[in-house]
């Protein structure tokens, strides 16, 4: 590692060339500290970092659904069904279709015959008949039952199925909700479709892609929560909050990563959730030992997400007592465990949870400096692993990778070794992989010290072909530019990253977004956009060249390589979602006036945003999120302006502040 | 008889005002992207600051704001699987005693004066590396030299200007 002083000098001589200097936020942070309060959450506020949360790993057992669920892919993942012959069969790619396990069907030429069970089906899809009736012109999502509505006992036949695909039970049984043609019944989950040549829509809450999220910081947050809100999101939480969480009963699913000042007395509360099937407690900061044990009080948990044990920075854990042992009580009850931050345990510690906890299905060894290869020997052969995260696992080599490719049982991976003859052979051999996050080793990059990532990309260019099951994928943006592009490659979703995940950062010249361009233009991928920018471009005209896209990573972005990158982006309709954070508040000044001084008409008219969303033909949802400023003063108005341009644009916009 | 004296406790504007640059600087320094370090000297504020602060003098402020940023930074890795390019541990302290030895204002108009007198190979490496942020390998067609002569040359360079200033400390304190 570099020695610090030499880091505090780097950043001194940085500064004496370019002097940059740090920005006046005096104002900002006196505002916010006399608005302790925040306000109420928008009853529709998706949860914070939730495309984040995408491309960081791990979000539900089956990572395709999680991808559906969200909104982001038009296309399917064939999750189970038969064929007539009661075959298993594979689906044929890009068909925008997928039957539960049981379903009869036929494909005839372009449409479908469904005889008996469900089919999901989505924009581009056949047309699907079934005892005369016709569904077609599907644009959005459509579940399609054979005969009539489901009765309870098939929806349950069909739980998991439903499950995987992130559909709610309750809105499946739910008879109101389905339309009711001659030969089978339609429940449309998102946009239109005809049905007997009768146009139906979605109803406004219909399917969790679009569950409402209800996000708090406060106890009046907490107490302001309506009825029916079921999955609760808490930012800025501490342990005694739980206790006034723990009065909504009706909560289902709670996500309160980060809460800090947890106790065991705190999480005990939670057990008066008798509905609470989901609790993700990562990144929780404890205030005294960590203990999971009450955990066993949470009698309809299904999914629990929690980091290993902090070891390092507690004075004492008990990792059998306090750890292990409740979460080996969950796993009796079948409860699926994610562990996050698993960069702690040896391969001894390793062992004894993977052998004591037999439901982990994600785990995360992000940072791991303990394991070696042959650690990866239990990791490989452990039953219900599907996610992988070793990312920065310095043990971790082609031998490791040589264990996980031959068990083949990975659905996701998230990886950072550099990639030559050898890991890409293994990685060749993991068939099974629906996800892939990879991402350049700290030691490549152009920051003046490291060796190139050509290499890597090329061997990684190689591999993508042949890693066969291979949907989504996300990648530096470096690598797309410095690999020989797979024109073979079928994937569902490509994710660029932006930030910090490469040397070089964002887009440095016109070959890069020639590169986008081919690219957009060859694969079958709906493209997942997501930018970091600072907030003033966006009352800028990008088409006057003046945007200065300075947030996309580290580094500088050259405004016009940038502007010509988005504008190579045109020809292609695949970007379906767009997601911006925004950040460089603190610095934002528009005609002398810092951002809280602006006038309406300067959040109101956005052109920045609405020249960067005109080159983005096939985009449906624009999210975007920011660290809240001044509840009056900055987010209302900027919430206000986008919710106008994403009207302009017919855009779903999701914004989380 | 033995007097002792609070210290009187400023405004917190006035700590802002004080330790804003500061905190800003030391994220920057430990590898913090400046438009996080905007956020992150933000959420430092507000939690030192509206978490039941108690004034005990301005260095324990100092160590403690720089303290609460570094968590701050770890955290924002740790969400983003990002790695620390550097060791933390005391990084606060060591910034301190850092920011001790002269201003850093100073030391960055020190730098300025000393940047002058390296030749003009070494002033172009200089502006390649640190305004433009060129790659290696970029950097070294530039200077038509080998990409390891590259590395060579900056480490020479940064000893250079440190030498240079530390020359400009040493007779200001003299």
């Amino acid at each position: 590692m570099t020695k610090l002083e030499d880091k505090f000098w780097d950043a001194a001589i940085k500064e004496a060339v370019t002097g940059k200097q740090p920005p006046n936020q005096a104002d900002q942070i006196l505002l916010r500290l006399e608005i302790p309060d925040l306000g109420p959450p928008k009853p529709e506020a998706a949860p914070k970092g939730r495309v984040i949360r995408l491309r960081l790993f791990v979000e539900v057992a089956v990572a395709a659904a999680a991808l559906v669920a969200i909104g982001i892919l038009t296309g399917l993942i064939p999750i189970g069904g038969t064929e007539a012959g009661n075959e298993p069969t594979p689906a044929p790619e890009g068909q925008h279709f997928a039957s539960a396990p049981g379903t009869k069907f036929e494909r005839i030429d372009d449409r479908i015959e469904l005889m008996d069970g469900w089919l999901l089906v989505t924009t581009g899809a056949p047309e699907v008949h079934c005892e005369g009736s016709v569904l077609n012109k599907v644009d959005g999502r459509v579940l399609a039952h054979a005969g009539g509505a489901p009765s309870d006992e098939q929806a349950e036949a069909a739980a998991s199925w439903l499950k995987a695909n992130n559909l709610e039970m309750g809105m499946i049984k739910d008879a109101k909700r389905w339309i009711q043609a001659a030969g089978m019944a339609a429940l449309v989950l998102a946009g239109s479709a005809y049905l007997d040549g009768q146009r139906i829509e979605a109803q406004e809450d219909t399917g969790t892609a679009e569950a409402k999220w209800h996000v708090v910081r406060t106890v009046m947050d907490i107490d302001r929560l309506p009825d029916d809100a079921k999955y609760v999101q808490g930012t800025y939480l501490k342990g005694p909050h739980l206790e006034f969480l723990a009065t909504h009963k009706q909560i289902e699913r709670l996500d309160i990563r980060g809460i800090r000042d947890l106790s065991a007395e705190n999480l005990s509360v939670l057990k008066e959730l008798p509905a609470l099937t989901y609790l993700d407690l990562r990144d929780a900061s404890w205030s005294g030992r960590i203990q999971y044990a009450s955990l066993g009080g949470l009698k309809s948990l299904t999914e629990l997400k929690l980091d290993y044990p902090d070891t390092a920075s507690s004075e004492e854990v008990d990792l059998w007592g306090t750890y292990i042992q409740p979460l080996r009580a969950m796993a009796e009850r079948k409860v699926q465990v994610t562990i996050g931050s698993a960069d702690e345990p040896d391969g001894t510690a390793l062992g004894e949870l993977l052998a004591n906890v037999g439901t982990i299905v994600s785990l995360d060894l992000f940072g791991n400096g303990k394991l070696t290869d042959a650690d990866f020997k239990q990791v490989a052969n452990y039953p219900a692993l599907k996610e992988l995260g070793a990312r920065d696992v310095k043990g971790l080599t082609e031998l490791g990778l040589a264990y996980l490719a031959e068990a083949n049982k990975l659905e996701k991976l998230a990886l950072d070794l550099r990639l030559g003859e050898a890991i890409g052979y293994q990685l060749q051999k993991m068939t099974r992989l629906v996800a892939f996050e990879y991402t350049f080793p700290a030691s490549t990059g152009p920051s003046g010290l490291y060796t190139s990532t050509k290499p890597t990309a090329e061997t990684l260019g190689q591999c993508l072909p042949k890693m066969t099951g291979l949907r989504h994928l996300s990648v530096p943006m470096l690598a797309i530019v410095e690999m020989d592009w797979p024109e073979r490659l079928e994937l569902e979703t490509l994710e660029i990253l932006g930030d910090s995940y490469s040397g070089r950062q964002g887009l440095h010249d016109p070959t890069d977004a020639q590169r986008i361009r081919v690219l957009s233009g060859s694969a079958r991928c709906a493209l997942h956009v997501r930018l970091d920018l600072r907030i003033e471009p966006l009352v800028r005209d990008a088409e006057t060249g003046l945007i200065d896209f300075e947030g996309i990573g580290h580094g500088k972005t050259d405004a016009d390589d940038f502007v010509a990158a988005v504008k190579a982006l045109k020809p292609s309709d695949r970007a379906k979602s767009l997601d911006i954070r925004l950040t460089g508040f603190g610095g934002a000044r528009l005609d002398g006036r810092e951002i809280r001084s602006w006038t309406p008409d300067q959040f109101a008219k956005l052109p920045g945003l609405d020249s960067l969303l005109d080159h983005f033909t096939g985009l449906t949802t624009l999210r975007v999120g920011w660290n809240s400023q001044s509840a009056d003063k900055v987010d209302a108005p900027l919430a206000e302006a986008l919710r106008a341009s994403a009207e302009k644009h017919k855009l779903k916009l999701e914004t989380s502040h | 008889m033995l007097v002792t004296t609070e210290p009187k406790t400023p405004t917190n504007e006035e700590l802002i005002l004080a330790h804003q640059d500061s905190v800003w600087r030391f994220l920057v320094s430990i590898g913090c992207e400046p438009n996080l370090a905007d956020d992150l000297t933000q959420e430092t504020f507000l939690q030192v600051l509206g978490d039941g602060f108690e004034y005990r003098g301005p260095h324990e402020t100092a160590g403690w704001l720089l303290r609460v940023a570094k968590h701050q930074f770890i955290d924002s890795v740790r969400k983003k699987k990002l790695k620390l390019g550097v060791d933390l541990e005391h990084a606060e302290t060591r910034w301190q005693e850092f920011e001790a030895e002269c201003a850093y204002a100073q030391r960055v108009q020190w730098l300025r004066e000393c940047m002058d007198g390296l030749t003009e190979r070494s002033r172009e490496a200089v502006k390649q590396r640190y305004e433009l942020e060129l790659p290696r390998e970029e950097m070294a067609k530039r200077l038509g030299i080998e990409p390891a002569g590259v590395k060579t040359l900056l480490e020479r360079i940064r000893q250079t200007l440190r030498d240079c200033v530390q020359g400009k400390v040493d007779r200001d304190q003299a």
